[in-house]
């Protein structure tokens, strides 16, 4: 043990002496530095002192009180900035450092900083928090901060009169009122409302704009489906309707963020229809038709595999989980069947 | 005798009221006194209050950087980078200015920095998600990237086994030696892996389709897309493995639903595999065939029952013995140990096999390493199936020794009372409640720790651990251990938290003299009705005293809180403020200093190493913590000598050094590089 612990020291002074061994770490990919730390000096300090308890740098002791207001200020806007150009209608809402949605997060912070710093910077907080609304689809309160702007001699007056032009028109869409008596009119309806939705996409191509309008569309999409779904023993072929809106669904939004969120969705349909199958024909008796059922939950189990297979998706955890209950389900119904 | 037993009776009675007098009095800084005067001469600071007059902020003008800096981000939002970028030049030349002149620079460039190289932060912040957005030859870059590392990673494993023999050190001495056998144990168990595509070529997968959805008119599409095939393939291919052999496992489990499911989705990945057909078609006719056995021949309920024994104990030798899969890796290993140290190489296989036995016997005896699920499905079952008058009074006993090696306490105790065995009733009580206890001493959450507690007073109220667990309770329930408790250090270390634009607590709380009141090492508990505990040095020890708090300060500290909880993520990648300051956790846990954190788990810090340290010798391995250079060292002992080792990087060519000293002599073998970012199955969810 003596020789071991002799030979321990001499190689750590090797490594004094060794190139490429230094104190320092060698970097390493998975160790990913935050991008406000990435240009702050205090993170090129050794990291020996963020190690040694007492030896570390006070939090923001680089940083000027003077213009604390303007820090703050800075970091809410390019941490908002960072997102500005996300496609919400492919991926989720982006997440700020501390794991929350951007646009929520963002809103708190400007109500702290106001608070912080009264009087400081109104019409740029006004457009930020504009800015924070429309992406959280809250077009009626953007509008009334882009207005704080626009009626201001603030340079970005124009930017935020063009801002209230087009989210008027959105505000004015979604508050229209679906005028039906039959659910019939109430599909010709919502029909017609995402229809209106395509034009104003055509209307503001490759802006943010037109990923918001692509949103509410798919809103009216899956409200189409959950109404067949909710009305499906009051409509005639009601479970073929819902069977047809979810295969339009699909089809319609490839590029959505919830593809898989609905195929999933769609398995789960299958399974209802499995399971309301099993509560109208009891599987024990010779009314019960083992084909159809399986027909049934071979479908649920097709469109759960499908998720299951698929690489890179959260949903693949979930409809593991979902194919492995149906499995179990089918399994117990077919012994009770024979 | 009777008087005796009288007196008995009498003298356990005063004990139990001694006891449950204790027990239930309030401890002094608690004590609520009904009469005023008492109340008044008890009172601890009376007068004293530990606020700071609130301050109103003073209204901002900003100056010439302030204007500046107005001026760059509004043209951040009408999308002018360059006016951006010329803002940040004269911020920074303004900041040299400042230094040159001895003062303190603005501070403000990096904020700048970030606010014009957004695309870098995006690619720091979610790397995939980047790469999955930016330019068409980036997109191919990284997953041909992907596909290269996974191969220099396979060849390399491999050449590093050939390089094991390539001993620097010996080669000058003139005594090369021969190839490792141990080296080669992985190697071979890679190669029985087959042609699976790895984590890393299923993640280059994903972008070359991302590549043929973004950009299908690409020159290159039809080469990606040949690719993409390929790869495709393969996926399916061991997909369509895996669910072949799931369902022939489940088929010679006799578990013909099983089978038959797991048939139709090797269906749904391959409509023609002739196996999965096949397979169906068994499936099918020993349903038939089961039905008409099931219907005829009378079985013995508990048949099932002892099956799933039977299978365990089974298990349990496979367990003790080495499996196929040891045979097969271990073959090569006792093979090249004979090979090159002769009989001798053969004693030392031997000696190592008998120590990994003993290892797993210990195992056997102190833990559950064969799962007795099957026994417990099988028992439930037979419960479920039999009436309580024709049940066979030794299944509650088969039933609660499996509980009690699964761990399930609750489930074991109630079978044990089933069985009638007082005794280890009795013993269980204790092991649970003692388990409980434990679980409630290690929670960091308040609400937590106290269902546990309660939950030992309540279920084992006769256990030591329920005595222990009683006062714990009561202390809980005190004002001052309910809620958010921040300790002095952790005060010192967040001194905004307690600043004026805090809660605003006199800085004399902090200054380390008693004489004018002074915080104790317990610090602050923030209790949720909008009132704060303080608990201050006295000389009776810590003495707490509850003070309601304005809206305006309790406001103030909460954005203090939220904003250092921002900080913190964004500088050291550390959420705990934040989650705690989103309602993401439940407030009611100490935080407590770096300091305080290191005396709790200080061990962290040292190297993570593994191995074992026995009479006869140690052998340890592991990596040195990154911070300091994060590389992998070893020393122990092995069957041939003493050794210590360690990993040396070389800067500039893809090879590192492995130094070890053995007898004394340095030994020094090189060793290819291998890609650093290893891609976990699981990282595929994401």
């Amino acid at each position: 043990m003596k020789r071991i612990a002799v030979f321990l020291f001499s190689l750590s002074s090797l490594l004094f002496v060794l190139p490429g061994c230094s104190l320092w770490s060698r970097s390493s990919p998975t160790a990913k530095r935050p991008p406000l730390a990435s240009s702050s000096a205090k993170d090129d300090a050794p990291l020996v002192t963020s190690i040694i308890p007492g030896l570390g740098a006070k939090d923001g002791a680089e940083s000027n009180p003077q213009y604390v207001t303007e820090a703050d200020l800075l970091k809410i806007v390019s941490e908002l900035q960072r997102t500005a150009a996300k496609d919400t209608y492919r991926f989720p809402i982006p997440k700020d450092v501390t794991g929350a949605n951007i646009y929520k997060a963002t809103l708190t912070r400007l109500q702290d900083y106001e608070a912080k710093h009264p009087g400081a910077y109104g019409e740029i907080l006004a457009f930020t928090r504009g800015r924070a609304y429309e992406g959280l689809r809250e077009y009626e309160k953007a509008i009334a901060q882009y207005q704080v702007v626009s009626q201001s001699k603030h340079a970005l007056k124009e930017e935020a009169a063009k801002a209230i032009e087009v989210l008027t028109h959105f505000r004015d869409l979604k508050r229209a009122p679906l005028a039906a008596t039959t659910p019939l009119d109430y599909l010709k309806s919502l029909d017609q409302q995402i229809s209106a939705w395509q034009e104003l996409q055509k209307q503001y191509p490759k802006t943010l704009y037109e990923t918001l309008a692509q949103e509410e569309e798919e809103h009216l999409d899956q409200a189409k489906v959950a109404f067949l779904v909710i009305n499906r023993h009051r409509i005639e072929d009601g479970n073929e309707s819902v069977v047809l809106a979810y295969n339009q669904l699909l089809t319609k939004h490839r590029e959505s963020k919830y593809q898989y969120r609905y195929q999933v969705e769609f398995g789960d349909f299958y399974f209802t229809l499995a399971q309301e199958y099993v509560a109208q024909n009891d599987p024990q008796s010779l009314q019960f038709d083992t084909s159809t059922f399986e027909a049934v939950g071979r479908s649920a189990v097709r469109l759960y595999a499908q998720v299951a297979q698929e690489d890179g998706i959260i949903e693949k955890l979930e409809a593991k989980g979902k194919l492995e209950a149906l499995e179990a389900y089918m399994a117990k119904i077919g012994k009770l069947s024979r | 005798m009777g008087s005796w037993d009288c007196m008995k009776t009498n003298r356990n009675r005063v004990l139990l009221s001694v006891f449950l007098f204790v027990m239930l009095t309030p401890p002094v800084g608690a004590q609520d006194f009904s009469d005023p005067l008492m109340q008044k001469l008890n009172d601890f600071l009376p007068t004293y209050t530990p606020f700071t007059p609130l301050e109103s902020p003073d209204r901002y003008f900003p100056d010439e950087v302030g204007k500046k800096i107005a001026d760059a981000i509004v043209h951040a939002y009408l999308q002018n980078p360059t006016v951006v970028e010329q803002r940040t030049r004269e911020l920074a030349e303004h900041d040299t200015k400042l230094i040159t002149a001895g003062e303190q620079p603005t501070g403000l460039t990096s904020y700048l920095v970030t606010l014009v190289d957004q695309r870098a932060t995006e690619a720091d912040r979610d790397p995939d998600l980047a790469t999955a957005s930016s330019s068409p030859d980036a997109l191919l870059q990284y997953a041909d990237r992907l596909l290269t590392d996974e191969k220099r990673e396979r060849r390399g494993r491999r050449f590093n086994w050939l390089l094991s023999t390539f001993d620097v050190a010996r080669l000058f001495l003139g005594a090369p030696q021969v190839p490792s056998g141990y080296g080669a144990q992985g190697v071979i168990s890679e190669w029985s892996d087959g042609n699976d595509p790895a984590p890393r070529e299923r993640k280059a997968l994903v972008f070359y389709r991302e590549f043929l959805r973004r950009f299908p008119d690409d020159e290159r599409a039809t080469e990606v897309a040949q690719k993409a095939r390929d790869l495709e393939a393969r996926r399916k291919q061991a997909m369509l493995n895996a669910e072949l052999g799931r369902a022939e496992a489940a088929f010679k489990k006799q578990d013909y639903w099983g089978a038959n499911f797991h048939y139709q989705l090797a269906l749904l990945i391959d409509e023609s595999s002739t196996p999965a057909r096949s397979g169906l078609a068994q499936v099918e006719a020993r349903l038939q065939q089961k039905d008409d056995l099931a219907t005829s021949v009378p079985r013995d309920p508990l048949a099932e029952v002892k099956q799933a024994e039977w299978e365990h104990d089974k298990q349990t030798f496979q367990y003790l013995l080495p499996g196929s899969g040891f045979v097969k890796d271990n073959f090569v290993v006792a093979g090249t140990q004979i090979a090159t140290e002769g009989l001798a190489g053969a004693a030392t296989f031997g000696t190592l096999t008998m120590v990994q036995t003993i290892a797993k016997l210990f195992r056997l005896a102190t833990g559950n390493p064969v799962p007795r699920q099957q026994i417990i499905t099988a028992g439930e079952q037979y419960i479920h199936d039999t009436p309580p008058d024709a049940r066979d009074p030794e299944i509650y006993d088969t039933l609660a020794k499996s509980y009690e090696k699964e761990g399930r306490l609750d489930k074991a105790l109630s079978y044990y009372q089933l069985a009638g065995k007082e005794d280890a009733q009795a013993r269980l009580q204790e092991q649970a409640g003692e388990t409980i206890l434990q679980m409630a001493k290690k929670s960091e959450h308040q609400e937590q720790k106290e269902s546990y507690l309660r939950a030992v007073v309540d279920r084992y109220p006769t256990t030591k651990a329920a005595h222990e667990a009683a006062p714990l309770l009561r202390e809980l329930s005190l004002p001052a251990n309910r809620g958010l408790r921040l300790t002095k250090a952790f005060l010192r270390e967040h001194e905004e938290l307690t600043g004026t634009g805090g809660l605003g607590l006199k800085p004399e709380l902090f200054d380390g003299d008693v004489d004018n009141v002074e915080l104790a090492d317990e610090g602050i508990t923030l209790i949720g009705s909008g009132e704060v505990a303080l608990q201050f040095q006295s000389d009776h020890g810590p003495r707490t005293k509850i003070y309601a708090i304005s809206n305006q300060r309790w406001e103030q500290f909460w954005r203090q809180f939220r904003e250092k909880g921002y900080d913190q993520a964004a500088k050291r990648g550390d959420l705990e403020l934040a989650r705690l300051a989103q309602g993401a956790e439940a407030a009611d846990q100490t935080l407590k200093s770096k300091r305080e954190k290191n005396d709790d788990d200080g061990w962290r810090m040292l190297p993570y190493l593994s191995g074992s340290v026995g009479g006869s010798g140690v052998d340890l391995h592991g990596s040195l913590p990154k911070e300091f250079i994060g590389t992998r060292l070893a020393f122990g002992s092995d069957q041939r000598s003493a050794y210590v080792g360690m990993e040396v990087p070389l800067p500039f060519i893809p090879v590192d050094f492995l130094l070890l000293g053995r007898n004394g002599l340095p030994s020094l073998y090189p060793r290819i590089r291998l890609p650093e970012q290893s891609i976990k199955d699981e990282s595929l969810y994401r």
